[in-house]
């Protein structure tokens, strides 16, 4: 299950840079890498979404200008967030992810905005936030619902898979 | 429990490392062979990504036209499929007339082309990578700093070079500062900064308080050096964008806000100025 997660995250990524900017929604590209891996740390716990936190980042850093790591420990630091806090809460309960989502999104691109400040650039912080990052949150958390049923869909399927192999 | 705090740890650590050493020594060589062995399948991405954008253009405005008339949309959305084929070849040839076109209109620089095969992976910044045939273009040099321009107008500059590829950074990026001038009768000057984050616009400041402006002026590079691209200026003359509102500062000038003259959202191939002849 993690191995068809990495690849479906590594994919995700080249969709991220390539397909997604042309179509943008409230002005922004939806961030599907960070979708999947919020879905993913919800239904498959902690210990797979930091996997698949790391993997996505380091593939989100070669594509983008930043060093390599930034990526990767902005995801860290959010997906751990949610992990910890919004995950063991969500279980029945449509509230926790998608405010889960939204917060989280709001985090990963502080802690993006962070280093590209600790970098030297300069940053619009209250333009970023206002017509970037909480419209970009909303989306997330108006699409955290599909992308939670898919992966557990698919968590259930690897389930009942591992049931037979027992059985 | 226990596993899991190592394992967030080690990640964390070997993230940091990476992030330090890359600032520190650079490891832009990991990036350079990954973007050699990824951009043949970006740009191919990236190509239907722009179609995906057209089609969903074209899907746009057959839903008001179906509101309008059902059969005529119909038939556009016939047509529309039998010509797309055509269409698309006659807007790529359309669009390599104009970058022609525009080396006629500045005969005496060099260029090399290229195609956008991807963008950034956040909403945050804008930068875009493009690439060029290895091929066709083996002793081209690519330097940091070089202007980057489309059929339109100015586009940004080289921010990062790989094997055959380059990050460019938009004129309308945060961080983006250009030398600027007011195409009318006083032709005032001023910087031309990036402010994508308030909705994919420029600002134009240090303008003279005295100086004339008016909405829907033209704004084009002024060739002017300024720090701290002192050595990699842009040719003067090309088009930035135009005035869509004026503003009176308090203090001694006043500031505009710009439309780009390119279409930033949607670049497909680009000029990349790689100096004199």
């Amino acid at each position: 299950m993690l191995y068809a997660a990495i690849v479906i995250l590594l994919l995700l990524a080249l969709l991220q840079v390539t397909v997604m900017p042309q179509i943008p929604l409230l002005g922004v590209r939806p961030d599907v890498v960070l979708l999947l891996l919020l879905a993913w740390v919800m239904v498959r716990g902690l210990r797979e979404g930091v996997i698949l936190a790391f993997i996505g980042g380091i593939a989100l850093d070669l594509f983008s200008s930043l060093p390599l790591g930034s990526h990767a420990l902005a995801l860290l630091l959010t997906i751990v967030a949610v992990g910890l806090l919004a995950a063991p809460l969500h279980r029945g309960n449509v509230v926790f992810p998608v405010a889960g989502a939204f917060a989280a999104t709001v985090l990963y691109n502080l802690l993006l905005l962070t280093f590209s400040q600790l970098l030297g650039e300069e940053v619009a912080w209250l333009a970023s936030l206002g017509r970037i990052v909480l419209p970009l949150a909303l989306i997330e958390a108006a699409l955290i619902p599909l992308a939670y049923w898919v992966t557990d869909r698919l968590d259930q399927r690897a389930q009942r898979r591992t049931k037979m192999r027992i059985g | 429990m226990r596993r899991t705090a190592f394992l967030i740890l080690a990640l964390f650590l070997v993230s940091l490392t990476l992030f330090i050493v890359d600032r520190v020594a650079g490891l832009g060589w990991i990036k350079g062979a990954w973007v050699w062995a990824t951009s043949p399948l970006q740009r191919g991405l990236s190509d239907e990504g722009s179609k995906l954008h057209r089609s969903w253009e074209r899907w746009q405005e057959s839903g008001r036209l179906q509101e309008e008339n059902e059969q005529l949309r119909e038939m556009v959305d016939y047509l529309t499929t039998e010509n797309r084929g055509y269409q698309e070849l006659k807007r790529e040839n359309e669009e390599l007339r104009q970058l022609l076109g525009l080396r006629e209109r500045y005969p005496d620089l060099n260029y090399l082309y290229a195609e956008v095969i991807g963008r950034d992976p956040g909403s945050l910044r804008q930068i875009v990578r493009v690439g060029w045939s290895p091929l066709k273009d083996r002793k081209v040099e690519v330097r940091i700093g070089m202007p980057v321009i489309c059929p339109a107008g100015l586009v940004g500059r080289v921010i990062q070079v790989y094997p055959n590829a380059a990050d460019v950074l938009l004129i309308t990026d945060v961080s983006s500062s250009v030398s600027a001038m007011i195409q009318n009768a006083d032709r005032p000057s001023g910087v031309a900064d990036g402010r994508w984050q308030a909705g994919s616009r420029l600002r134009m400041r240090f303008i003279p308080q005295e100086a004339t402006i008016q909405e829907g002026d033209w704004v084009l590079t002024s060739g002017l050096q300024l720090p701290p691209f002192e050595e990699e200026s842009f040719p003067p003359g090309l088009p930035i964008g135009r005035v869509i509102r004026v503003e009176a500062a308090a203090d001694m000038y006043q500031e505009a806000e710009l439309l780009p003259a390119a279409d930033l959202d949607h670049l497909e191939r680009v000029m990349i100025v790689l100096g004199a002849r």
